[in-house]
């Protein structure tokens, strides 16, 4: 019975770990601007749980989007490709630390289009 | 000093919905009944002179019930803005602050952050009915303004001429009205010096005014000669002779469709040009004549929308005013250009397929009939009473004797022959098509 205590607080804490789409209770809204070759956050930080990160594409290039942890055994987050003036949005369970966001077209990201999300407690 | 003509006609409600609709978005329930009994003096300085803010009506949502995130969800700014518009008791102001949003044209398609064009909304509102001069002064400072119209990429060893042809094109004398090519060139000059920083993952932040990068030589400006800075830049067009004629002329446009006579001219330039105040210019063009008993104006999709929500009582629920208000044409923070929207184009085709959905969605929460399993309420097999209830529903809405009769005879042909099970089945969808007909007629779409 002990193993499956452990089995289940081991995967219970990989589920919190991990971004993942959720529910929408308590929902939090970042929204992230890409032109060529920036990519802005509508905010520097927000409370950590059920995040919509929404994208927007105000460039003349398409842009995607990646989203990953900066913790250990996190997981990158692909947003679709956009076409100019396009826009998508994702719910993501997001735990607190750094999460850095970048498009992966490329030679974009080294042009500029990365940033920094601050998730706080 | 010139005279400027005033109303003298009997100020019923009818005429005070239409000052409502004109100078805010529509009357609430009963607010045309109440603001007529002021008098047309009285009922002007009320929206002139409005009270403090407070908000009437129920905060507004998403789709679930969640609150508006303005600066961060796409959408949540147009219907944040909306919301203001449906429970506002300062309408005039709300109205204003949509006439400067057109009359100084920004959108975010250029300026990439909803943050700063709620910054530059906010100002707008601040400035809606005083100095028009500190509002020019304002707006060329604002952030997002100098992203919009390259101000920040203006320097003196590059000077860029887009603010600086606007400003004069649009903003204060009009296209190719009293200013050269050559007054373009040296207002860029007079206009460098604006800078930003940029923080990856904020954008531009940091706006300010950098002496370093200002052009501090001589410039010729309209003939004249000067060290001219920004403010210097703005001060000349506003002492402009040509600018207070385009002011009156495009301010009265927002108001009353046919341009002003000589007289009402030369008397709104007089009053404008004592200290460019807005609010005189505004009441005697609220208080004129030809507001009351000119030609009607196609009301502008926000002003529709958010004028079928207050006669129904009902506040920003859906998120679905942002596509349909985009599908007539409007969509808040993003004019189609710097010149603003063009209230000439309101009633194309394609754009009254948005109007045909707006009012269907507006009228979707008091539609009649069975819903869920539940009984309706019964809506008797009578089209006058059908007529009246979808009046009632819509506010009670000064119509044509002809829209009635039109209305009335749809009714009357739909229910003919009604009998047996259509006896009951048949009114509720007779009066939901009477309620729509009504939204979407002549009467509702323009005022």
């Amino acid at each position: 019975m002990r193993w499956l205590v452990i089995v289940l607080t081991a995967a219970l804490a990989a589920v919190a770990a991990l971004p993942a789409s959720a529910g929408t209770e308590g929902l939090s809204f970042v929204q992230v601007v890409e032109k060529e070759f920036t990519l802005t956050l509508s905010r520097p930080s927000v409370r950590a749980g059920n995040v919509s990160l929404e994208l927007v594409n105000f460039g003349m290039d398409t842009h995607d989007l990646v989203v990953k942890g900066t913790m250990a055994g996190a997981k990158p987050m692909k947003f679709k490709q956009l076409d100019p003036r396009g826009r998508t949005d994702r719910t993501l369970r997001l735990t607190p630390g750094r999460y850095s966001l970048w498009c992966s077209i490329p030679g974009h990201k080294a042009k500029g289009m990365h940033a920094t999300l601050l998730v706080k407690k | 000093m010139a005279t400027i003509p005033a109303y003298k006609g009997p100020f019923r409600t009818s005429e005070a919905e239409r000052l409502l609709w004109r100078a805010g978005f529509g009357p609430r329930r009963g607010q045309a009944a109440s603001l007529a009994r002021l008098g047309l003096d009285g009922a002007v300085r009320s929206l002139t002179h409005p009270p403090g803010e407070r908000w009437i009506g129920p905060r507004p949502h998403d789709d679930k019930g969640r609150p508006l995130a303005p600066a961060d969800a796409y959408g949540h700014d147009h219907l944040w803005w909306l919301d203001r518009m449906v429970r506002t008791r300062r309408p005039l102001v709300e109205r204003m602050t949509l006439v400067w949003h057109d009359w100084f044209a920004t959108s975010n398609a250029g300026v990439g952050s909803q943050k700063l064009m709620l910054a530059q909304n906010r100002l707008l509102r601040r400035y809606a009915l005083g100095s028009f001069d500190h509002l020019l002064v304002a707006i060329t400072a604002n952030p997002a303004m100098l992203i919009w119209l390259s101000g920040t990429d203006n320097r003196k060893d590059a000077p860029n001429e887009n603010y600086g042809r606007e400003l004069m094109e649009l903003f204060t004398l009009g296209e190719g009205n009293g200013y050269t090519e050559r007054d373009v060139r040296e207002q860029a000059r007079a206009l460098t010096g604006w800078t930003s920083t940029w923080k990856h993952g904020k954008g531009q932040t940091d706006f300010r005014f950098d002496q370093k990068r200002h052009d501090t030589e001589t410039k010729t400006v309209f003939g004249k000669q000067g060290a001219y800075s920004w403010r210097d830049s703005v001060s000349l067009c506003v002492h402009h002779k040509d600018h207070a004629p385009f002011f009156v002329r495009k301010l009265w446009s927002y108001f009353i469709p046919e341009p002003p006579d000589a007289r009402t001219q030369a008397g709104l330039e007089e009053l404008y040009r004592k200290e460019f105040e807005v609010r005189p210019v505004l009441e005697a063009i609220l208080r004129h004549p030809a507001l009351y008993s000119g030609p009607r104006m196609v009301k502008p999709p926000v002003v529709y929308i958010a004028g079928l929500l207050r006669g129904l009582n009902r506040g920003v629920d859906t998120s679905a005013w942002v596509w349909l208000s985009e599908g007539a044409g409007q969509r808040l923070f993003y004019p189609p250009n710097v010149a603003g929207w063009d209230d000439s184009r309101w009633l194309d085709t394609n754009a009254f397929r948005g109007r045909w959905y707006i009012a269907n969605t507006a009228l979707e929460k008091v539609s009649l009939g069975d819903r869920k399993g539940k009984k309706g309420p019964k809506v008797p097999n009578d089209p006058e009473a059908i007529v009246k209830g979808a009046l009632a529903v819509l506010g009670n809405p000064t119509i044509r004797p002809e829209t009635r009769s039109e209305l009335l005879a749809f009714a009357r042909g739909s229910l003919k022959g009604a009998t047996g099970w259509k006896a009951e089945s048949y009114p509720p969808l007779v009066a939901n098509a009477v309620r729509q007909l009504l939204a979407v007629s002549p009467d509702l779409q323009t005022c």
